[in-house]
């Protein structure tokens, strides 16, 4: 066996148990939902007999007492509870006749013990589920022990089969080689043989000896896929332009196994050719084949997932934190520009989780074939979440508009461009500017997109050159009324041109001594505010002088707009990071992300009373 | 990216793009050129000026099919003439 086919195996038994575990939190959540309705019900029924024992004839006996017999410890006999169900009902009825009549000492006792029964029933079934839950986390933490496991293995086994990848095997790679070492159900020969060439495969890279690549010949590439029906020119062009991946990664055999079965179950001509491409290069039969059934069988066969390759290949879930190796790309020197960074953007498991996360957020997503969301429902999972967290935050997707663009969901650095927006008063400016400006972000969410750095940082110069009416005046269109209009913003076409503006209009934060120490921790710690910063004196000051009336989302100083989530989150980390909390610090965080011109920088300096000079020679 | 060229941009544009897109961004230009290419001669076609900003700031309609974004302009007659005024507008269409 060659060394990727013994970590194949492991992986296999890896995939297998994740499966099983998969199945058993199914059924594990089915029951604990099954329970917790029953819980619900036969609290609801227990109170509403509480208040009084004549509501019986308001409630569902029947159901109780199958939920009884189900769940409880007493063997009930269905029919002779109803009966007496339905003899004391009558007494009730009677009763609210006006009929001087009365439960017998008999019928009292039966709803006492019946009563007993559902609460002892009920403390059995929170007794059940508290167990459930626990197996049900048990597990969970297995899957992910097991996830972080095959991502490791994943890019052992990746490092191991690509020709062109010759770094030596390292410490993280023999972490999750010794997994197979460790593990009883693999033989002892197959352990030696595998230790044996971990070892030769590192001694081979070290002394430079090239791996055995079989490079395949374009033109037997393109033979191949013009016997497909691939022989047109523009799939010509399309092979040609991937021909130095395509001869390094190709395998002939692979290839046609792949387009043989994609052309008896008649999808062949369903995918774009790129994605066929991508596929053939990382991809394999098996993987091919096992999503196929997996779509075919949930009636999933449509564009979005023809057109993503990352679904038809063996994948890991992207993950930002729960792995450190997920952001050292194996064939970072191959870059965006390839086949093989497209087959690996994206997994069926992270299309599934977008899906299902949109879906439970209410979003109207089409799934017919993805149109309008291909782009989003293709971004890894942990980025859609995050930047819709952000996005709740700063008041997007509350439900109140009925336009749900879902641009900023896939944007990158969202937070900081939020806050610059609320900034430059263009999002929740209430009780500060007009709803028609001070919404702009809330009617238009894609801006938080598509206005840009250089855009932004002119907008922060006009804002502190002229007052709102001004400001606003020139900012917006005057023919469409609510729209940003662009036709006086200067185009910054070069690096220096933008360099020249910044350094002549804006400060450069000189003054604030630990301003490079203070954004390496920002840049290093993401994490939401936390409520213990109000405790700090610097805080509250400016939540008692700079806040504005049912505004949450700002402080406002002396004209200038600054981002009250900014503020408490740099603050936060900084406590987070044992910095106290001075004016230093709070001069730091208000202007953290802003582009100001020396005016308004003082005007904040003054209005918080922060003066460098002063506090070096100890008198703030 | 040299096939932007075709439509009017400069080196310094095609920098300005790549600078500012993401690597997934990237891919799909380079792998898609030609599905790409479809997509620009049609805006082209129907009068579309500002496709930098398009392949700028709206690289999500590039991961469309060509045909899909025709049937969604279409469903809107002053369609065109916003995009032109402000990509921003494809908001308006549902990209």
């Amino acid at each position: 066996m060659t060394l990727d086919e013994i970590i194949a195996l492991k992986l296999k038994t890896l995939y297998d148990e994740i499966d099983r575990l998969t199945k058993e939190n199914t059924s594990l959540n089915y029951e604990i939902d099954e329970l917790t309705e029953v819980l619900l019900i036969s609290e609801d029924f227990i109170h509403t007999m509480a208040d009084n024992w004549a509501n019986i004839s308001l409630l569902d006996t029947k159901s109780m007492t199958d939920y009884l017999i189900k769940y409880g410890l007493y063997a009930y006999d269905k029919s002779e509870v109803e009966e007496t169900f339905r003899i004391i009902n009558i007494v009730y009825d009677a009763i609210k006749d006006g009929i001087n009549t009365s439960l017998t000492d008999e019928q009292k006792a039966f709803i006492e013990g019946y009563i007993g029964n559902l609460i002892q029933m009920i403390k059995t079934i929170n007794e059940n589920i508290e167990l459930k839950d626990k197996e049900l986390k048990n597990n969970k933490n297995k899957t992910n022990e097991y996830d972080d496991l095959i991502l490791n293995l994943e890019y052992l086994k990746e490092k191991i089969s690509d020709a062109l990848n010759e770094e030596i095997l390292n410490e993280d790679d023999f972490h999750a080689f010794y997994s197979i070492v460790e593990d009883s159900s693999i033989s002892n020969e197959i352990k030696k043989q595998a230790i044996i060439k971990f070892i030769k495969y590192n001694t081979d890279r070290l002394s430079n000896t090239p791996k055995n690549i079989s490079r395949v010949s374009i033109d037997d590439i393109k033979d191949l896929f013009s016997s497909y029906g691939f022989n047109d020119l523009r799939s010509l062009k399309v092979i040609e332009k991937n021909k130095s991946e395509l001869e390094l990664r190709g395998n002939l055999q692979n290839i046609n196994s792949i387009l043989g079965f994609m052309n008896e179950n008649k999808i062949l001509n369903k995918f774009p050719l790129s994605v066929i491409l991508s596929i053939c290069i990382i991809g394999d039969y098996e993987s091919v084949v096992q999503t196929y059934k997996k779509l075919s069988d949930e009636n999933r066969l449509t564009d979005l997932y023809f057109q993503t390759p990352g679904v038809w290949i063996n994948n890991p879930v992207k993950r930002k934190n729960g792995n450190k190796r997920i952001h050292r790309n194996p064939n970072l020197k191959d870059g965006p520009c390839s086949l093989y960074y497209s087959a690996r953007r994206i997994s069926l498991e992270d299309i599934d989780l977008n899906i299902k996360f949109l879906k439970e957020k209410g979003f109207d997503i089409n799934l017919a074939n993805g149109d309008k969301n291909m782009k989003l429902l293709t971004t890894p999972n942990y980025k859609i979440v995050s930047n819709y967290n952000i996005c709740r935050k700063y008041g997007l997707y509350d439900g109140k508009v009925k336009n749900q663009v879902l641009t900023p969901l896939y944007g990158s650095n969202i937070e900081e461009r939020l806050d610059n927006l609320v900034e430059l008063g263009l999002l929740n400016g209430k009780n500060l500017s007009q709803s028609i400006y001070g919404d702009y972000v809330l009617r238009y969410p894609s801006s938080i997109v598509t206005i840009d750095q250089n855009h932004i940082m002119y907008l922060y110069y006009l804002r502190s050159m002229y007052d709102d009416k001004e400001y606003y005046s020139r900012i917006f269109s005057k023919s469409r009324i609510g729209m940003l209009t662009k036709e006086n913003i200067p185009s910054f076409d070069s690096e220096e041109k933008t360099q020249k503006f910044n350094e002549t209009n804006f400060v450069s934060f000189d003054d604030i001594p630990n301003f490079d120490i203070y954004n390496s921790l920002i840049n290093e710690n993401n994490e939401e505010y936390n409520e213990e910063v109000f405790h700090e004196k610097e805080i509250f000051d400016l939540e008692r002088q700079f806040r504005v009336r049912d505004n949450d989302f700002v402080y406002y100083i002396n004209g200038i707009i600054i981002s009250r989530l900014k503020v408490l989150k740099v603050c936060s980390i900084l406590r987070h990071n044992g910095i106290k909390i001075g004016k230093e610090e709070i001069m730091y965080a208000l202007t953290k992300g802003m582009k100001l011109t020396k005016k308004s920088y003082n005007k904040i300096a003054s209005s918080i009373g922060y003066n460098m000079e002063e506090i070096k020679n100890g008198l703030l | 990216m040299d096939y932007f060229k075709n439509y009017g941009l400069t080196d310094n544009d095609i920098n300005d793009i790549i600078e500012y897109v993401d690597n997934d961004d990237m891919n799909n230009y380079y792998i898609n050129e030609l599905d790409i290419i479809d997509i620009l001669n049609y805006f082209k076609e129907v009068g579309i000026i500002n496709l930098k900003d398009i392949l700028k700031y709206k690289s999500n309609i590039f991961y469309e099919k060509v045909d899909n974004i025709k049937r969604n302009i279409e469903s809107r007659k002053d369609a065109i003439k916003l995009i032109n005024e402000d990509v921003v507008n494809f908001e308006l269409i549902g990209y």
